[in-house]
């Protein structure tokens, strides 16, 4: 569909100048459509690879603790967990990747983990909660990655309906018109010199 | 509370007749090991509605829910122990255990200002807990002088000293280390008033295995030396001095000290020495094993308090088996990775 403008030189060369700009735009964005699309890529790879290795780590904290479970007593279980003195800190920031802002996590954890006493619980305790504690860094990193991945799937997408919208709509649209115009300029110029051509030819019958 | 000391022996030779026939309701090896290898948990829950626990079981509705049916079982086996017993002693020195834990949930919850799980207290203890909470809130208080005719001695020396310890608060497992030495040091009184051998000797071999896994494990999760020290019991046939004297050495040392202990033997079963390393869950399964072994001893006296203990004992080995049974299959352990954590059974 073309642009609805008046056949002028000066709206054509208005057009020229946009349609060149939407030329630049267009590459701009496509480079950094590809970039983003590298980007995910491997943040996609990266993050299977960490997400295989959380769920490793997971399942064998999940399956100490049922060990370690299994022989104490729930009571006694219930109570050795009941006051945790260790503390995870958790510092949040952010920063760009092609202008989109992502998250960065940061874990520090302090304190005892093994809050509970020595005589009556189960070794296992001991290894279950170990299993977890040392999963925390990565869970922490893991959540970081995921989201990381979420906004840049959304910044691609978007970028993709940029680059489309240049390409398939604005950038067609600005040719036709600057066509048209073109066309609609030559044929004023055209219509002109027919007429002064007439013009003269009654002026010289005379 | 003046600490109970046992009868006359032979006023036991009822309890004793009584607990013969309990004794026979015991769940033998082959039963274990039905469930162990039964098709899934239901199956396994199923065989155990075969047993005497159908009625306790029952309660628990399907396999989800065992640990309901394990607990109505064993409040059952005290309240029904104590329906015939002639004295309070046996029990006493049987459900000090549960009292001290409920006094470590009391007061964590007291001194960290939380409301503690109904699900984290026994509620067969010999003293209420709404008592323990009203002493321990006085004591908090500043309560000068903290009596309480309900409340056994060595739960209210376990309180003093609790209190008396300035960073209780910011490091709260100081009250399991505390409870769990004044818990030991209370059963070694209570059982040395009794004048039974058996019974001595069983409860001072605790206080070892206490001191071995607290040692050990300390050790190997960075203990401190002055809170190893804290933890340390005294009473048992190991001297608290040479015991303090190696806290804050390392691992290999603590081995070093257990090989010239009474214990030397049994290392071999839990220290892995092409590995240098330790063995928890067979170091735990042994602890449990040669406990009730030593109390087993007793089990065969025609007269006194030991036969009584020894039931109670084997019980509670029996739930734990069942436990570690019906949670295996549950979530799908394997059955030799069961096997591997049962302990030996009294039928």
């Amino acid at each position: 569909m073309e642009i609805r403008v008046n056949a002028t030189r000066q709206e054509l060369m208005r057009l020229k100048n946009r349609f060149r700009m939407a030329k630049r735009g267009h590459k701009l964005l496509k480079d950094k459509r590809d970039e983003l699309m590298r980007i995910f890529m491997q943040l996609l790879k990266d993050n299977r690879q960490l997400r295989q290795r959380v769920e490793e780590k997971l399942s064998a904290a999940y399956s100490s603790f049922l060990v370690a479970r299994s022989t104490m007593d729930p009571q006694v279980l219930e109570e050795a967990l009941m006051s945790p003195t260790a503390k995870l800190e958790l510092k949040a920031g952010t920063r760009t990747i092609m202008n989109a802002e992502i998250p960065v996590l940061e874990a520090v954890q302090k304190g005892n983990i093994y809050s509970y006493g020595l005589a009556d619980t189960s070794a296992e305790l001991d290894e279950a909660l170990a299993n977890f504690s040392a999963l925390m860094p990565d869970f922490i990193k893991l959540a970081e990655m995921e989201r990381t991945v979420e906004v840049l799937a959304g910044e691609i997408e978007k970028t993709r309906r940029r680059v489309n919208a240049l390409e398939y709509v604005l950038i067609p649209e600005l040719e036709s018109t600057v066509n048209s115009i073109e066309m609609r300029l030559a044929e004023i110029e055209r219509s002109n010199a027919s007429r002064l051509m007439k013009i003269k030819d009654i002026v010289r019958a005379h | 509370m003046s600490v109970a000391v046992p009868r006359d022996e032979h006023e036991y030779i009822y309890a004793v007749a009584r607990v013969r026939v309990l004794e026979t309701h015991l769940l033998d090896r082959a039963t274990l090991q039905r469930m162990v290898d039964a098709e899934s948990a239901q199956a396994a829950f199923n065989i155990l509605m075969e047993t005497e626990y159908a009625e306790s079981a029952s309660e628990a509705g399907d396999v989800y829910d065992f640990e309901k049916g394990l607990t109505a079982h064993l409040k059952w086996v005290y309240d029904y122990l104590a329906s015939f017993m002639p004295d309070s002693f046996v029990l006493d020195l049987l459900r000090l255990r549960f009292d001290f834990h409920n006094l470590k949930v009391v007061l964590k919850a007291k001194l960290l200002n939380f409301e503690p799980n109904p699900g984290a207290l026994y509620d067969w203890g010999t003293t209420p807990v709404d008592v323990m909470s009203s002493v321990v809130s006085a004591a908090i208080e500043g309560a000068t002088e903290i009596r309480s005719k309900t409340l056994p001695e060595g739960l209210l020396e376990c309180i003093k000293e609790v209190l008396r310890e300035p960073s209780v608060r910011e490091d709260p497992q100081l009250i399991d280390l505390i409870a769990d030495k004044c818990y030991h040091q209370t059963r070694v009184a209570l059982a040395r008033a009794s004048g039974r051998e058996v019974l001595q000797d069983w409860v001072k071999a605790a206080v070892d295995i206490a001191n071995m896994k607290i040692s050990l494990r300390g050790s190997k999760l960075g203990m401190d030396k002055n809170k190893l020290q804290l933890a340390l019991i005294p009473g048992g046939k190991v001297s608290i001095e040479s015991l303090k004297a190696v806290a804050g050495e390392g691992i290999e040392e603590w081995l070093e000290f257990w090989a010239r202990s009474p214990y030397s033997e049994a290392l071999s079963k839990f220290v892995k020495t092409e590995k240098g390393s330790i063995a928890f869950t067979e170091l735990e399964k042994w602890a449990d094993s040669y406990l009730a072994g030593l109390i087993q001893r007793g089990r065969h006296l025609a007269f006194g308090p030991e036969p009584i203990v020894a039931y109670a004992v084997a019980k509670e080995t029996e739930i734990k088996n069942l436990r570690i049974i019906l949670t295996g299959k549950l979530n799908g352990l394997p059955g030799d990775m069961i096997r591997e954590r049962l302990r030996d059974v009294y039928a």
